[in-house]
């Protein structure tokens, strides 16, 4: 149990000597890597600020190459720390190594120790701390029991499977009760099924072991069910920091908006109107007004008239019968609703219909018309892709 | 491809040319050596007399052939080996293993004596150990130590002791190189996963790093006593047994029962018993290795 505070943290790897030439020369590899090359190296983490609340349980998340696991490591000690500021429960550690921080880690591929049976697994920090045989037996015992995986404690790492291994290492990391519990991708080497339970798992853990928690992953999914709070990094940089609503019913730029959520949310090429204090946006020929509380928002940020890149989720799109007009691709039927691929404005936009709410089914080809309401509509500026509430 | 590979006479067919050079490089020799050491045989000429098992009793009982004082040497070698020279070599590969500054060139220089032939390498320890210009005497008097400066090769009670240290030297660089993969190929979370559980540098090695690489370890010993049993091209360079046979190691007395004293077929036992000690051996290090597992 711990606060974390992540002041202005950066991390730029430093290039080797004749890299620097090389990657320049490689331009388009260099884009495509997300990393930013200065003269003083790799940047893979910049202006990272972060205030963890004790036992709080905050997401990293967000694409490949964005930095997540990078700061999650330089939180563990693994990583050093270029620039900014760490503080564990207000004591600067940005020079304490892994071993005194109190903090255990649960990585991607488990990293058991394969000669070690799940049981030894279990004990090692113990043993290292020379707690007496019984409180270790009974620690690794109560930590097992926890997870479930008593009959597995004498089995060796590569006699198990996939699950429950990461339950091991799971339950290598609460053993120890660390101030701070680091989780690299957990469950992303699990297949979709185990996921989901390891997923409804790590949920009842947390309320368990009551302790502060950082976690990583590319999937929002996990990001949106498990984070108290949730950090969305791209490029090194923090593009948004936020409640799962929050970031769901405010995303503060395109990104983010492009990233959370599923199926992604449909953008067009629209106009903000302002009428003294109202705002209206309209894409093909459909007008909506935004909703009070959104245009006091934009209001306040004295935003004019202005082409913008409009944003509506999927399943905020009604088909009616006034609308944006669309062609029909391909109805997808997904049980309890349909996804409605269709193109709309030059763009490929998705629109979830309801099932209860179906007449008959759409054709391709079918020319539909869909709208949305007021408060559902995401403006964003067209030159930053900031949304224009913020 | 199904069929072929069912069809057991392509699969001998395709082994043949391996097989055919297994057996004329390796086994035809052991086998003839074995037959040879029946004989009572010069090496040349027709004149082979069938002993039995003579050359074999003559070997275990004579004191003059000296094959119980060259075995010694060659066991006391070994053992050396494993529990000086390995234990530097993986002294140097955990080193070198966690990122040293350099790695690459430290690397290079230990692994250099390996690749430089032995013949040189003995001529190199000639000149080091020579009594009237030799770098050691030199470095002995300069320092006040004049008693302590001996002919390091010609002396019986030192003799041993000089052909060791090249010997050991010589191959350091070899286990370190084996040990260093084995070291380098421990994923790197583990050694995180131990440091984040509190473990030391020492205790990282002790607890992950040394039971990841048992194997390696194991292989190492094999070398490390196969090698000192089979030992023979440094010494053969330095003293060649001698003197009074202080040196002496069961291939440099193979040679020259062979070669200097025409007896063949003790020559052709001592292989044989040479090529059982070193499987032997080899059996008995890796039942070690499987206990402890």
């Amino acid at each position: 149990m711990a606060t974390v505070q992540l002041k202005n943290i950066k991390k730029v790897y430093p290039t080797v000597r004749g890299e620097t030439k090389k990657s320049k020369k490689k331009g388009d590899q260099q884009k495509k890597s997300n990393l930013q090359i200065t003269d003083e190296g790799v940047v893979a983490v910049q202006q990272f600020s972060l205030d963890i609340a004790d036992k709080e349980f905050i997401v990293l998340v967000g694409p490949s190459g964005c930095g997540k696991s990078t700061t999650l490591r330089m939180v563990a000690g693994l990583e050093e720390i270029t620039g900014g500021e760490l503080f564990i429960d207000g004591k600067l550690v940005n020079k304490v190594p892994p071993k005194d921080r109190d903090i255990a880690m649960v990585f991607q591929n488990y990293a058991l120790y394969p000669h070690m049976t799940a049981y030894e697994n279990i004990a090692f920090s113990l043993k290292l701390k020379h707690l007496p045989k019984a409180v270790i037996d009974k620690k690794v015992r109560e930590a097992a029991e926890i997870l479930d995986i008593t009959r597995y404690l004498n089995r060796k790492p590569k006699d198990m499977s996939g699950g429950q291994r990461q339950r091991v290492a799971i339950g290598r990391a609460i053993v120890r009760a660390p101030k701070v519990m680091l989780m690299d991708e957990p469950l992303s080497n699990l297949d979709a099924k185990l996921r989901n339970e390891m997923r409804a798992e790590i949920i009842k853990l947390r309320k368990r072991i009551d302790t502060t928690f950082i976690y990583v992953t590319h999937d929002q999914t996990e990001a949106m069910t498990l984070g108290d709070r949730i950090v969305i990094m791209k490029d090194g940089y923090i593009q948004q920091i936020g409640t799962p609503q929050e970031v769901f019913n405010h995303p503060a730029n395109l990104f983010v908006a492009g990233f959370i959520g599923m199926p992604v949310m449909n953008f067009f090429d629209a106009q903000l109107i302002r009428e003294g204090s109202r705002y209206f946006v309209e894409v093909g020929g459909f007008r909506q007004e935004l909703s009070a509380e959104k245009g006091e928002r934009l209001a306040n940020n004295d935003v004019q008239s202005q082409a913008i890149t409009l944003g509506v989720r999927p399943e905020h799109t009604d088909v009616s019968d006034a609308g944006v007009e669309a062609r029909v691709d391909v109805a997808e039927m997904m049980g309890s609703s349909v996804h409605l691929h269709v193109n709309a404005e030059g763009r490929d936009v998705i629109i979830i219909v309801p099932t209860a709410d179906m007449v008959g089914n759409f054709e391709m080809g079918e020319i539909v018309r869909f709208s949305f309401k007021g408060n559902v509509a995401h403006v964003f500026s067209k030159e930053t892709g900031k949304n224009l509430e913020f | 491809m199904q069929r072929m590979y069912s069809k057991k006479i392509y699969i001998l067919l395709f082994l043949l040319p391996a097989l055919i050079l297994f057996c004329g490089v390796l086994i035809a020799p052991i086998g003839a050596s074995a037959y040879y050491s029946l004989f009572n045989w010069k090496g040349v000429g027709a004149d082979m007399e069938f002993i039995g098992l003579a050359n074999y009793k003559e070997l275990f009982t004579s004191n003059s052939i000296g094959f119980w004082k060259a075995l010694l040497n060659s066991l006391l070698l070994a053992a050396l080996s494993v529990f000086i020279q390995l234990p530097l070599a993986l002294g140097l590969a955990l080193t070198l293993g966690k990122k040293v500054k350099g790695e690459r060139l430290f690397l290079s220089v230990y692994f250099m004596p390996v690749l430089i032939s032995t013949v040189v390498i003995g001529q190199l320890w000639l000149k080091i150990y020579n009594p009237d210009y030799g770098i050691l005497n030199v470095f002995l008097r300069a320092i006040g130590l004049e008693s302590w400066a001996k002919i390091w090769l010609g002396n019986k009670s030192t003799a041993l002791g000089a052909v060791f240290v090249p010997t050991l030297w010589q191959y350091v660089g070899y286990h370190m190189l084996l040990l260093y993969a084995g070291v380098k190929s421990v994923p790197p979370e583990l050694r995180e996963a131990a440091m984040l559980d509190g473990a030391t540098d020492g205790q990282i090695n002790r607890y992950i790093v040394l039971p990841y690489i048992k194997p390696i370890i194991r292989i190492s010993v094999i070398f490390a006593v196969t090698g000192s049993l089979k030992s023979f091209d440094l010494i053969y360079v330095l003293t060649n047994g001698g003197p009074l046979h202080s040196t002496e190691v069961p291939s440099t007395l193979m040679i020259s029962m062979l070669f200097l004293r025409n007896r063949f077929g003790m020559g052709s036992a001592i292989a044989v018993m040479l090529i059982l000690l070193c499987f032997g051996f080899a059996l008995l290090i890796s039942a070690i290795f499987r206990e402890e597992k």
